[in-house]
């Protein structure tokens, strides 16, 4: 005889999957506990509910990212006409932390508010699987309690992972974790690694006024398009980042006065230089280690992140996961938010709907932004084969940028990817300004299965970048990208 | 002025300072990361100032850890939220930053 269960559904992690997924199921009737808890950083640093996204990623970033813009627009507002614009004032770091930290904080309280109207039961504790229906949640004082859950959703995402080959690396340098609520400004910033955090952290350090140089062991923004990557290196060259390509810190050591002395070698040659912080972005490891997942029977990859079915089931029946503790998703919140709320809907619907990764939107915030959806160039010539497909391309420069004379006139760049067969775009790719709410909306059209034909049709907002999406007719292989004149 | 304020710490400060309270007590919800809050902050001890010693203000930071249960009771559809206790009873409350509101309490707490 079953033992009636105290929940219908346990998640354990608060973050963009679990919280949405633990609203949408309580919405629909059921009874719905979720447990959050954040271990601290190895430099002490903790938040509050609502996972990476809202806490240490996106808001954060966003707005860091923003702060850095509005001080390369003095430029723009002097040429513009504006009076008395101090194009070398400082940053106060100080008072840009604090206000995104107190934006963080009005989050957390919502997202805590959001569950007790929604009726989901809040535990800030630490949860651990017992068996596939016994839930251990430990508090920050070690007290301990006991719960049973017919359904348990796992979404405990990942942290920042560390290189292994430096000693004691974790108590000197910070990650992604510890930058956003850092109260002092980390000065001379070494940021390690080439993933998109590392160069949107290094892009908005530089943007305040720091002193910044980027150590990439190969390639930038892996698993992006590779042409769009090098021009948005070669951007944050020319703006006066150092990239230091080709290497990985061999040895990082506190100084007397605590800045970090940091050892690499390039071609047998031995380098040195002294920085006041090393960011370190080289990686994100799923947080599933200590949820007790082998004894319960749940499967998982080798880098701990838990294998699923396009349902979301692990191989525990009455288990499921989500979000970027799981194999094979990408790590973004919308996704993981919408898997949540079509995984409620299954469960305590009946609904049938699965979530769908196919063309999903992203951007990237570095100092030129690039926003993208489909394949990338190489993933499409691996799929399809090069003779599949057309690819157009199109070297612009927004009109706005014409006040200062120092803006680029080649950087901005934006490209599709044709299926020949049905002239279907696959691929898009913007890499400009605003590139986030330039993509959003062909997102649609991509969904939708628009063809080049369609977009060649469609009438572009004169005067703005994007138009140049629906103008781009220069193929790449016969054409230059770079237009002739006005 | 201030050192009139009653600030809650602990659920004890709430059961002692504003349930037990011989006198009425305004208790003010806020945090430091809520801006009509800190607007509202000066108002009511202007009010607090004025009333003659007939009530009291208690003040509680809903970010506190220790004050979570009672703060999601009170606090959970935003703040600044305002409460008028008396005898342990809670007679009135209102939501967001109203110095027209604020005054309302006073005059209603005044006159308990």
């Amino acid at each position: 005889m079953d033992v009636e269960k105290q929940y219908d559904l346990f998640v354990i992690g608060g973050g963009s999957g679990g919280l949405a997924c633990a609203k949408q199921a309580a919405k629909l009737g059921a009874k719905v506990a979720l447990a959050d808890f954040v271990k601290p950083s190895p430099l002490g640093t903790k938040w509050g509910l609502g996972g990476t996204c809202v806490n240490v990623g996106c808001i954060p970033k966003k707005l860091m990212h923003f702060a850095a813009t509005l001080g390369e627009l003095r430029h723009d507002q002097v040429e513009a006409g504006w009076v008395d614009t101090q194009v070398d004032s400082k940053h106060n770091w100080e008072k840009m932390v604090e206000n995104v930290n107190n934006h963080i904080r009005k989050l957390n309280f919502g997202y805590k508010n959001q569950l007790m109207r929604g009726d989901v039961k809040y535990y800030n504790k630490l949860a651990e699987l017992i068996d596939a229906n016994t839930i251990k949640l430990t508090d920050n004082k070690g007290q301990i309690e006991t719960v049973t859950a017919k359904n348990i959703l796992i979404a405990v995402g990942g942290r920042p992972s560390y290189p292994d080959n430096i000693p004691n690396i974790q108590k000197l340098v910070i990650t992604s974790d510890d930058l956003f609520w850092l109260q002092e400004n980390p000065g001379k910033t070494l940021v390690v690694g080439a993933s998109y955090v590392a160069l949107e952290c290094g892009g908005f350090l530089h943007g305040i006024g720091n002193e910044v140089a980027i150590m990439v062991r190969s390639i930038l923004l892996r698993g992006f398009d590779q042409e769009i990557a090098e021009k948005i290196g070669l951007y944050m060259e020319e703006k006066g980042i150092r990239f230091i390509r080709g290497c990985v810190p061999d040895m990082i050591e506190a100084t007397e006065d605590n800045k970090r002395k940091v050892t690499w070698i390039i071609n047998g040659q031995k380098y040195e230089e002294i920085f006041d912080t090393v960011l370190v972005a080289t990686g994100r490891v799923s947080d599933t280690q200590k949820l007790n997942l082998e004894k319960v029977g749940v499967n998982m990859n080798k880098n701990g992140k838990i294998l699923c079915s396009a349902d979301d089931k692990t191989s525990v029946p009455n288990i499921f996961a989500i979000g970027d503790c799981v194999e094979g998703r990408p790590e973004l919140t919308p996704t993981a938010i919408k898997c949540g709320q079509l995984l409620a809907n299954r469960l305590f619907n009946k609904a049938t709907e699965l979530m769908s990764y196919e063309f999903v939107a992203t951007t990237v915030f570095t100092p030129l932004e690039y926003g993208c959806i489909g394949y990338s160039e190489e993933d499409a010539i691996k799929k399809f084969g090069e003779d599949k497909i057309t690819v157009y391309h199109s070297i612009f420069k927004p009109l706005e940028w014409n006040y200062f004379e120092m803006h680029s006139g080649e950087s901005c760049f934006a490209k599709l990817i044709v299926l020949n067969d049905n002239r279907r775009v696959i691929g898009f790719h913007y890499l400009g300004p605003h590139a986030g709410e330039v993509t959003q909306g062909y997102a649609v059209a991509m969904k939708m299965g628009v063809t080049k034909e369609q977009f060649d049709s469609t009438v572009g907002i004169h005067p703005t970048c994007s138009e140049e999406l629906v103008q781009v007719t220069a193929v790449k292989g016969i054409d230059e990208a770079q237009k002739e004149g006005c | 002025m201030q050192e009139h304020t009653l600030v809650i710490k602990t659920e004890n400060d709430w059961k002692a300072l504003v349930l037990q309270n011989a006198k009425p007590v305004i208790v003010d919800f806020y945090a430091d990361w809520c801006g009509p809050c800190k607007v509202l902050k000066p108002k009511l001890h202007e009010l607090l100032a004025q009333n003659q010693g007939k009530w009291e203000l208690a003040i509680v930071n809903v970010d506190i850890e220790e004050l979570q249960k009672i703060s999601s009771q009170y606090a959970s559809q935003g703040i600044p939220a305002v409460y008028l206790f008396h005898k342990g009873e809670q007679i009135s409350t209102f939501l967001g930053n109203s110095e027209a509101k604020a005054k309302d309490m006073a005059a209603k707490a005044a006159s308990l």
